[in-house]
């Protein structure tokens, strides 16, 4: 069996469906990157250490919708629902139960998972329209029913003053946000491991073929439902772990986590960078917050025109997104590079 | 008793509203079964365009209503060749995409235009008068969405059962493909049908100015409000849409009455319990 | 001895339109049976019924002594009922082992692994090797679907349904689309399926089921006609007058 240039060209950007994650043999070498671009960015900005923390967040959110959506093929318009609930969860509990930072992501995760089980449950049962209809509806009546829960959410007013004790006890939060970066660097690259381990299991490939086709998989006898809850609960630990860390980071949580702005926001960064393949997701939010970062400061309209025009183009020239352009760029200059070397 | 008529009559003019603006969603959306986020684009502008005409050009309410009607309807004719034809029969999450990048450049541009704020929209001075009607005083507008409502589901019966045009539409809802073969032209009534659905949201927008406020983030405010009534009615669906929307603002406005709390947690829920009942809608059939 | 599989009063309507009327017929261990009959006969549709694609109005069918008419179809693939799809359906993304390795990780029931690699599944890659032997298509496992001939990628089908383990095999046109110079290929892939399986393949071309069926079932407007061998199906004149015009 012989592995072609353009092999390892997909498995150097960690993409291709099947992830197999290693570059000339090095193990954890798409973590290993990524740490470093993390690294690379706190050297450089080392005064925009709160926008980069919020980078980080974001990525692990809009990770996670492409569990759901790019692995998964679910279209979604709710998932900012639990990102909102492990937030909420982890600020409550770092507020009544202890502020101890590492416990708060599980709280989160597992509120997060707990809420895609019981909505996923009844939501995947539907396709469609109908499903992006509830998954909208869910989440709203998410977010009244958070809102009205004031003793513990703070309603209208969100969640303030959350606490982060030091990490293991030692590692305390600095004021300039230094270890908060890290810290969120470390849980981003740890669950992105976690997550590339997922997609490049048999789960993760039985979950491939349901979205490619599910008539297909149904009659190879995969079950489309089982799979598919079990992926959108995937999705929702990971989301709540995101929220979680965003509430121990910015120390605030507000009801506009749970809104369909951030859904929709989250569903722009995924499709910018590209679906289904965990870096698209990267890519995306890095692009899609930093011209955010620039853009909305000059005028809050001038923004949403840009990213509108920016989705408008992307659906209609770039349909598999910019990453994907960019690879099948990458794809053919090597190919090229081969063959002149083949007639050499 | 006061209290369930004024629930009713309320309920009333609002499920009207929400008909007017939905019914065309409806009706494309069966058609050429795009998920068309950006709907609520076009409401916003028959509101917005009505003012920048009439107090541009002096005009009285009604016309500028109806010139801002009309206009929304030939606005709709480009998008529909240039940038809605090219994503017909794609996947849902590119419709989506496409029709939530048109929403934001539509805030985009009327943000710019007109500003962040809300706009009035001046009425005729008929229908600032009020109706007494023993127990409660009815204003005059109220009572003309309620007409106005009730003639545009007559309209439509009519249009869809009476005319040539009309019936096209019904066959190309049905089966594009056999349409076709029977020489109905299906880009063409998609294309009117598509002007007819924008022009019918722009009238709403104007009617429904009072209770569903003109801003500029206004497609995305009641976005999912006017989703929600297309799914549950079932799409293409004119009566469906009828029935949702009468359904379901009459139990958003009872809630806001009796319970207020949780006025929009009974609208979402009773979406959820419709759908999950009858997942294409009251009235819509398996696509 | 139960036969492999029993199907029993099977009917389908859609509103008032009746596409399978009262279809009745067995299969037993190792049958090689062909069903025939004009376009829109409703053979496709008898398959969907039988693999679980369909609900039934009427009927019952029965996979061994086990009754499966309600039971959905990914259960009565593990059960051991199996069908390829007239057009061919595969993951073109993906390359031909991982098609196969789909397949093979929905019989072994590990489809719920999480965190286990693809290559560290015990076996997994000896049964691909196996079964791509059994279609002669060892050579191009690594190759992804969509660079493979059509000929090539109905041998997946074949292989994929292969990988299932069946007890019972339904076969929607094997060779539609399959060119003349390839078809030889599939010929050999079906001749080479165990002896054990009950095979059902839906079939336009007379060569293959006068070659391959050792029964024929002639399906004409959602009822059988004819459930014969062979020579007494050839020699039916009923038969013969649907076939006017088409090669015989």
């Amino acid at each position: 069996m012989t592995t072609s240039h353009n092999d390892s060209t997909v498995s150097l950007l960690g993409a291709g469906h099947v992830a197999r994650g290693r570059i000339g043999g090095v193990p954890f070498a798409p973590e290993i990157c990524l740490a470093a671009i993390g690294l690379s960015a706190m050297w450089f900005m080392p005064g925009d250490l709160s926008f980069l923390t919020r980078i980080v967040t974001s990525a692990l959110f809009v990770l996670s919708l492409d569990l759901v959506l790019g692995y998964a093929g679910i279209v979604t318009l709710g998932h900012a629902a639990l990102f909102g609930v492990g937030a909420y969860a982890a600020g409550a509990y770092a507020i009544h139960v202890t502020a101890e930072p590492l416990s708060g992501l599980l709280v989160g995760g597992l509120c997060g998972g707990l809420v895609a089980l019981a909505t996923g449950a009844v939501l995947l049962r539907t396709h469609g329209l109908t499903c992006l209809m509830m998954t909208i509806a869910i989440a709203q009546i998410l977010l009244e029913v958070l809102n009205k829960w004031r003793s513990v959410t703070g309603g209208d007013d969100g969640l303030s003053g959350i606490i982060v004790e030091p990490i293991f006890g030692v590692i305390e939060f600095d004021f300039f946000g230094r270890v908060g970066f890290l810290y969120s660097l470390a849980v981003l690259v740890l669950c992105f491991w976690l997550m590339r381990r997922l997609v490049s299991s048999p789960f993760g490939l039985t979950c491939i073929g349901i979205r490619e086709d599910r008539r297909r998989m149904t009659a190879l006898g995969a079950s489309v439902y089982k799979h598919s809850l079990a992926m959108y609960v995937a999705g929702g630990l990971f989301a709540g772990i995101a929220g979680a860390l965003m509430a121990q980071t910015t120390q605030v949580v507000g009801l506009g986590s749970l809104g369909f702005t951030w859904s929709a926001e989250a569903l722009v960064m995924l499709v910018l960078g590209g679906m289904g393949h965990l870096w698209g997701a990267i890519f995306g939010t890095i692009l899609f917050m930093v011209v955010h970062h620039f853009a909305s400061a000059i005028d809050p309209f001038k923004w949403m025109f840009v990213i509108g025009a920016l989705l408008v183009a992307v659906v209609l020239l770039f349909p598999d997104g910019l990453v994907q352009a960019i690879r099948k760029q990458a794809v053919r200059w090597a190919a090229r590079r081969s063959n002149r070397r083949r007639h050499d | 008793m006061e209290l369930l008529l004024s629930i009713l009559i309320d309920g009333l003019a609002y499920g009207m509203i929400l008909f007017i603006i939905s019914v065309g969603l409806s009706i494309t959306m069966g058609l050429m079964r795009v998920v068309n986020l950006a709907h609520g684009v076009f409401a916003m502008l028959g509101g917005f365009l009505m003012v920048a005409v009439g107090s541009r050009f002096g005009l009285r309410p009604e016309m500028a209503a109806m010139l801002a009607v009309i206009a929304v309807g030939a606005l709709a004719l480009p998008l529909e060749k240039l940038i809605f034809r090219r994503v017909y029969g794609r996947s849902e999450l590119q419709q989506v995409l496409l029709t939530i990048g048109l929403v934001f450049i539509g805030i985009a541009a009327v943000g710019t235009v007109f500003g962040n704020s809300l706009l009035a929209i001046p009425l005729p001075e008929y229908l600032k008068r009020s109706v007494d009607i023993g127990f409660r005083v009815i204003p005059m507008h109220r009572l003309a969405v309620v007409t106005a409502g009730l003639a545009v589901l007559v309209g439509l019966w009519f249009l869809f059962t009476k005319t040539r045009f009309g019936i096209n539409i019904r066959a190309s809802v049905d089966k594009a493909a056999a349409a076709e073969a029977l020489g109905i032209d299906t880009s063409k009534v998609y294309r009117l049908g598509f002007m007819l659905g924008a022009a019918l949201a722009a009238l709403g927008g104007i009617l429904g100015a009072e209770l569903l406020p003109l801003e500029p983030y206004y497609p995305l405010k009641y976005l999912v409000l006017v989703l929600a009534i297309v799914a549950v009615g079932g799409m293409g669906s004119v009566f469906g849409s009828f029935m949702a929307a009468l359904v379901l603002g009459t139990v958003e406005t009872a809630a806001k009455y009796l319970m207020p709390e949780i006025a929009s947690i009974m609208f979402y829920l009773t979406m959820l319990v419709v759908l999950s009942w009858r997942p294409h809608g009251l009235f819509g059939r398996q696509l | 001895m139960t036969d492999a599989l029993r199907v029993q009063n099977l009917t389908r309507n859609f509103g008032a339109l009746r596409v399978t009327r009262d279809v009745g017929f067995s299969l037993e261990a190792g049958a090689r049976v062909a069903l025939i009959g004009p376009n829109g006969a409703g053979k496709t549709t008898l398959v969907n019924l039988i693999s679980g694609t369909l609900a039934p109005s009427e009927g019952r069918i029965f996979l061994g002594p086990v009754e499966v008419t309600h039971t959905p179809q990914a259960d009565r693939v593990h059960a051991g009922l199996v069908r390829t799809f007239q057009v061919t359906r595969l993951f073109t993304q993906l390359s031909v082992e991982d098609n196969i390795r789909l397949a093979i990780i929905q019989r072994n029931k590990q489809s719920f692994r999480l965190f286990s690699r693809l290559t560290q599944l015990p076996g997994v890659d000896a049964e691909i090797h196996r079964v791509l032997s059994l279609v002669k298509l060892n050579d191009v496992g690594a190759r992804r679907i969509k660079e493979l001939a059509y000929g090539e990628q109905r041998l997946v089908e074949i292989a994929l349904a292969l990988a299932l383990r069946p007890q019972v095999l339904l076969l929607d046109e094997p060779a539609a689309g399959v060119p003349q110079s390839e078809s030889n290929v599939v010929m050999e892939a079906i001749a080479a399926l165990p002896d054990d399986i009950a095979i059902m393949f839906i079939e336009h071309d007379m060569d293959l089921v006068f070659r391959f069926a050792k029964r024929i079932l002639v399906l004409v407007s959602g009822e059988l006609l004819m459930d014969d061998s062979p020579e007494i199906v050839a020699a039916d004149p009923r038969v013969h007058r649907l076939y006017l015009g088409e090669a015989a």
